[in-house]
């Protein structure tokens, strides 16, 4: 009689401290959000608001919920800067490197997972290698090379050198080695060649690689500035980021005009990342690379 | 269709590993041979040159008479199917089994006309437009058969295609298959480690060990006449008795064969089969009876009888296995492979309807003898003609 009492109690006891768990894990998550989701929210309000009530209602309510709205800010970047100009230059660069990329580098990625070639062991050691190499140990060389060969100032210099990505041909190596060889071999017995099999068979089934690598590359370079600012010299061919740090500095300093410059400026990543999440969730998991 | 000839086939992977060693056959046209052996034996990869997939290291091998070493795989006329099935995940059934005639560039016409009456053969129909992911296991067997099938052509592959569906279902699809094969009349060439797929599917079976062929011929002749003791403990469920043994001259013409400490009476013809009598008699030997060479002595009687020890038994309704100590010592089953127990144990099939043995029983067994096989010690059967 007393042994099951005790056992209820144990029970309840059990239970207790299990909601009390899960109601301390959601706290801490939810405080988590909140500190990253801060800084974005206070980006996206004040780029709404009046211009002179940005910095000072900074520390209160209204930081993150104005009482008066408006898009005069939104205006004034466009007739301030050219901000077009800007949104235009960053999607084609970035898009041509994504775009360029996707075709480079997956192929890269199939012509080292499957087929059989005299230099392949090398090559692999050499991308490997470039991996963890970043764009500030290259930089300088860069420039002189891409000096001599006349591209400065040109879209063609922030696009060509970032075409090839060693980290994007490791992801479809590996996406590649995971896919069952079968598939292939079988494609190759009922009649297709090696360019066949690759764009009947591989391709389609490699969605998620290549959302996981555009994505990826994409976020790599959308916001590259130390590459534009050393090869760039006219507003005409410079990207977003150029275009910010421009901004930030051009008087009279306006923070509502900054925030829409930069809640425009990220808006593309949110929907690309939005576009490709469902892809990339299962390229992460079928890749193995973690973001 | 075609005949399909192998000289001399050598495979050495590139670490060294010789997957087959100096391999030949003959496939006639029409054939259903079966490729059978433990995994690891080179049967795969003999499945594989002949689909192109892989280049022999030496020797040559023939599709339809031409040689066809250094031939992709596009260029052979072959049809696989692949013990995962292989089928593209993104295409429909209808797709997967179109894709083979559109890489041959027929006309769309022609091409729905013969997808249409290979699923009808495969009872298809009603999933051409499913995903192969939304198929059960026998479905996508069956649209791997007919992607197969579908372009008619000279020589089917099949590798392990049962391997993947459950016991119930292996056997009704390796009906189907056996069926399939001798309408369509394509010459096949079947890999499996399963010796009961191999015995019921092939005209013909090869037995494989290391890469090296053991014995090729009809399912009957490799059961009843194994060319060596690895055939002998590979066909057969379960394999056959080898024991180490010695011919003893007998009483008039019945010899007497080392049985343990017990001898088995064997009339001199039984013996004649593997030599001259005179030549087999006081030699160390190697001999195999199978499973069902033994049967319950009827009361009393004695006649080549031996006298052994139950040591477990398993009824399974329509006969018994009934294992016991072997009073001979047991020659090791290079496949078995078993626990070492399990070497000093012979097996016997005995009719269900006879009493029960309990382990620990001692049954007298009767054994005929004329079932007997002679093996020399290195394990190759002995025969007339040596």
């Amino acid at each position: 009689m007393n042994g099951r009492k005790e056992h209820r109690l144990t029970r309840i006891r059990r239970r207790t401290a299990a909601l009390a768990a899960g109601a301390v894990n959601y706290l801490v998550l939810t405080a988590a959000a909140l500190l990253y989701i801060a800084p974005i929210l206070f980006m996206v309000v004040a780029s709404f608001k009046p211009d002179e009530r940005v910095l000072p209602e900074a520390g209160t309510w209204q930081a993150f919920f104005p009482d008066e709205v408006t898009l005069d800010n939104y205006a004034a970047v466009f007739r301030r800067v050219p901000f077009g100009r800007y949104m235009f230059n960053s999607l084609l660069i970035t898009g041509s490197i994504v775009g360029g990329g996707l075709v480079v580098n997956s192929l890269a990625g199939y012509a080292l997972a499957r087929l059989q070639w005299r230099g392949r062991g090398a090559v692999f050691r050499v991308v490997l290698a470039l991996m963890i190499l970043p764009l500030q140990a290259i930089a300088v060389p860069l420039f002189y090379q891409t000096t001599v060969l006349g591209w400065r100032d040109t879209y063609v210099v922030q696009i060509v050198p970032f075409v090839a990505n060693a980290f994007a041909i490791y992801l479809f190596y590996t996406f590649f080695l995971g896919m069952p060889k079968e598939l292939e071999e079988a494609a190759r017995i009922d009649g297709a060649g090696v360019w066949r099999t690759l764009v009947e068979i591989v391709l389609p089934n490699a969605k998620p690689a290549f959302a996981a690598a555009a994505i990826t590359t994409f976020l790599m370079y959308w916001g590259l500035y130390l590459w534009p600012l050393m090869v760039t010299t006219h507003e005409d061919v410079r990207p977003l980021p150029l275009g910010i740090a421009t901004f930030r500095t051009l008087p009279p300093i306006q923070w509502g005009d900054i925030m829409a410059f930069a809640v425009m400026m990220v808006a593309p990543v949110l929907v690309v990342f939005v576009i490709f999440q469902r892809w990339f969730v299962r390229g992460v998991a079928t890749t193995g690379m973690k973001g | 269709m075609a005949t399909v000839q192998l000289n001399h086939v050598e495979k050495v992977f590139p670490d060294g590993t010789r997957a087959v060693a100096d391999f030949s056959l003959d496939v006639r046209d029409g054939e259903f041979l079966v490729l059978v052996g433990p995994s690891g034996c080179g049967k795969s990869t003999i499945l594989r040159m002949l689909a192109g997939l892989e280049e022999p290291t030496g020797g040559e091998i023939r599709i339809g008479g031409e040689t066809v070493n250094h031939r992709p795989p596009q260029k052979r006329n072959v049809a696989m199917v692949f013990q995962q099935y292989a089928l593209y995940p993104h295409k429909t059934v209808r797709q997967n089994l179109a894709f083979p005639l559109r890489m041959m560039k027929m006309a769309k016409a022609e091409r729905n006309k013969r997808v249409a009456r290979v699923a009808e053969t495969l009872g298809l129909t009603p999933w051409l437009d499913r995903r192969p992911k939304h198929l059960s296991g026998g479905q996508r067997q069956r649209v791997a058969m007919g992607r197969a099938m579908v372009r008619n052509p000279a020589v089917f592959l099949l590798d392990e295609p049962l391997s993947n569906l459950d016991a119930k279902l292996r056997v009704q699809v390796r009906a189907e298959i056996a069926q399939l094969q001798r309408r369509l009349r394509t010459t096949t060439i079947y890999v499996t480690h399963d010796q009961v797929e191999a015995m019921t599917l092939g005209d013909r079976v090869a037995v494989l060990l290391d890469g090296r062929l053991q014995q090729i011929g009809g399912g009957r002749e490799l059961y009843d006449a194994p060319a060596n003791v690895f055939v002998a403990g590979f066909l057969g469920s379960p394999g056959m008795n080898i024991f180490h043994t010695r011919l003893h001259g007998g009483e008039g013409d019945t010899l007497e064969l080392e049985f343990g400490e017990q001898r088995l009476a064997v009339p001199e013809e039984a013996a004649a089969r593997f030599g001259r009598v005179d030549a087999l008699l006081e030699r160390p030997l190697l001999a195999g009876l199978r499973p069902e060479a033994f049967s319950p002595a009827e009361d009393g009687a004695r006649e080549n009888g031996v006298r052994v020890r139950v040591a477990a038994s398993e009824a399974l309704g329509y006969e018994n296995l009934v294992y016991f100590e072997s009073p001979a010592p047991v020659f090791g089953q290079p496949a078995a492979g078993g626990e070492e127990h399990a070497a000093a144990r012979m097996v016997a099939r005995l009719p269900a309807a006879g009493p029960p043995s309990a382990t620990g029983d001692s049954v007298v067994l009767t054994v005929d003898a004329r079932r007997l096989v002679l093996f020399d010690r290195e394990g190759k059967a002995l025969s007339a003609k040596d």
